[in-house]
């Protein structure tokens, strides 16, 4: 047997699931103690069981949430279907949120949830800003020209209000009202440990024209429907707030 | 790769970092020669992982040893895995860096682990071609761990260290020895562990690895979930006979004890190593 044909004989026998395929001891010796197929199912139950518990570790809510026995019947229909592709056995569940959503059994709730988790794992995951920028000290006119570009480990995600009260129960939800159904929540690693914090509509609105790449100016629009001076200090706090808060990596024109 | 082989770094003794441990390391340090870092957790990171390994860069050497190259797959090596495998050799410096004779996937897919190549000249010429391939993208040489393996091949025609010395020969690389392995692999093969150590070639180790493993009944497990277990001890007793002092490392994944723990155990290794010189 040729090395292509024995390690794709060798990839499919190990993600096999049910019966064995038949003719390993074509190709794989026993031992005195185990057969050829006691022998594979060595590698078979470390690549599966090995990849359920990496996405245990990064979907522990999910988990909590479908009960151990769907999330793990989940798991392996999600691993047979997206193999993993990154080096990194931590990144194995970036498709697992795609992959939910093409299965009906999977409610709103849970999908919201999936995709906070992931967007959490992804900020912790990411790279470091080369800098970090400062609120700019003199707001002058050219400031509504520049542009801002954020930090690697920002993440956002548009969930339903009820997901992020299961994925973080008796967390804020900052601006969200009662009356609000989705709510728009923001990642980021300031430092070492991923925080996340809901927006309320209309910063919503102005990060994703930030994100968009849109100037400042084109930014504050997302306040408009305020009353002017209402709307230039709630311009002000939002702006201010992201860069405290260690959002923003750079503001230039 | 021009680099003599008598250049093989002395590094001591250490163990390998844990993301458990983080905490611990960046309020204490580590105490240790060198350590060494699995290779995919800081790449493409920032964060506490990379504080971590700048804070431990800065007071040993560290060593990078990646789980993902699948030196022995047919797919083409990963040119972004290996250009952020430079990038992090740029930036640490790292004493030696390594990888696993092994495949890890198929295709474009990854497997999480590390299968075991066929003992047969066409992988000899076929990994023998990508390491060089990988040292000449990196500019050094690099060294290949034996993996512990659980199944064999009709097909092999060589003996697990004629395999082993002819990848190392033909792609002028160093080898990584994980006694362990050997213990694990002897036991599940029914092979003399003493044999594959005295058919390697004395200049091509260049670091020895010491984990601990788990007894399944059919066969051994190499869970990393234990103490060096004595016969892995008496093994590596011979391997420092044979191949000198080597840079040695305790790798512990499973059941992760205290990193006191950890560093005792390393030193182990080094009054082992100590007694032996007297």
């Amino acid at each position: 047997m040729r090395l292509y044909e024995l390690e794709r004989s060798f990839w499919q026998a190990v993600r096999t699931r049910g019966a064995p395929p038949a003719g390993l001891g074509e190709w794989l010796t026993g031992s005195a103690r185990q057969s050829p197929t006691e022998r594979l199912a060595v590698y078979h139950v470390a690549y599966w069981q090995r990849q359920v518990a990496a996405l245990a570790n990064s979907f522990p809510r999910l988990q909590a949430l479908l009960g151990a026995q769907q999330f793990e019947r989940v798991l392996l229909a999600y691993i047979e279907a997206y193999p993993g592709t990154e080096p990194c056995i931590e990144m194995c569940g970036q498709g697992l949120v795609e992959f939910l959503a093409t299965r009906c059994e999977i409610a709103p709730l849970p999908m919201g949830v999936a995709r906070l988790e992931w967007a959490g794992v992804q900020s912790l995951l990411a790279t470091d800003p080369p800098s970090v920028a400062a609120l700019p000290r003199h707001l002058g006119d050219g400031l509504a020209g520049c542009r801002l570009s954020f930090v690697p480990s920002l993440r956002t995600v548009h969930v339903p209000l009820e997901s992020l009260s299961a994925f973080a129960p008796g967390g804020q939800a900052a601006g969200a009202t009662v009356n609000d159904a989705s709510v728009v929540v923001v990642f980021c690693r300031p430092h070492y440990t991923v925080l996340h914090l809901a927006l309320e509509a209309d910063e919503s609105r102005a990060l994703a024209l930030a994100l968009e790449g849109g100037t400042i100016g084109e930014v504050c629009e997302a306040f408009a429907t305020l009353p002017e001076a209402q709307a230039v200090a709630r311009a002000s706090s939002v702006l201010s707030g992201w860069f405290a808060r260690r959002w923003v990596a750079d503001c230039a024109p | 790769m021009t680099l003599a082989l008598a250049s093989k770094p002395c590094l001591g003794h250490g163990f390998g970092l844990r993301v458990e441990h983080y905490g611990e390391i960046l309020r204490r340090g580590v105490r240790a020669d060198f350590c060494e870092a699995l290779t995919e957790n800081f790449m493409g990171r920032g964060g506490r992982p990379m504080a971590v390994l700048e804070r431990v860069r800065r007071d040993v050497p560290i060593t990078l040893h990646g789980v993902s190259l699948s030196v022995g797959g047919v797919e083409p090596l990963s040119l972004p895995y290996l250009s952020e495998l430079k990038r992090l050799c740029d930036r640490f410096e790292p004493a030696l860096v390594s990888d696993h004779l092994c495949f890890g996937g198929f295709g474009a897919h990854r497997a999480y682990d590390l299968w075991p190549l066929p003992f047969v000249e066409e992988a000899v010429v076929h990994v023998a071609a990508r390491v060089r391939r990988v040292q000449e993208h990196l500019a050094r040489r690099i060294c290949l761990e034996n993996v512990s393996s659980y199944v064999e091949f009709r097909c092999n025609t060589l003996t697990e260290w004629q395999f082993l010395s002819a990848v190392a020969e033909e792609a002028d690389c160093w080898l990584l020895l994980d006694v362990n392995n050997v213990h694990v692999s002897a036991h599940n093969h029914g092979f003399s562990a003493r044999d594959y150590l005295d058919g390697l070639p004395r200049e091509r180790v260049a670091q020895i690895h010491l984990a601990g493993h788990r007894d399944c009944g059919s066969h051994l497990l190499d869970d990393h979930g234990a103490p060096v277990a004595s016969a892995v001890w008496e093994l590596y007793r011979h391997a420092r006979r044979r191949f000198g002092p080597q840079p040695t490392l305790i790798e512990w994944d499973e059941n992760l004890p205290t990193l006191e723990r950890l560093e005792q155990e390393s030193d182990k290794a080094r009054e082992m190593e100590a007694r032996e010189a007297l």
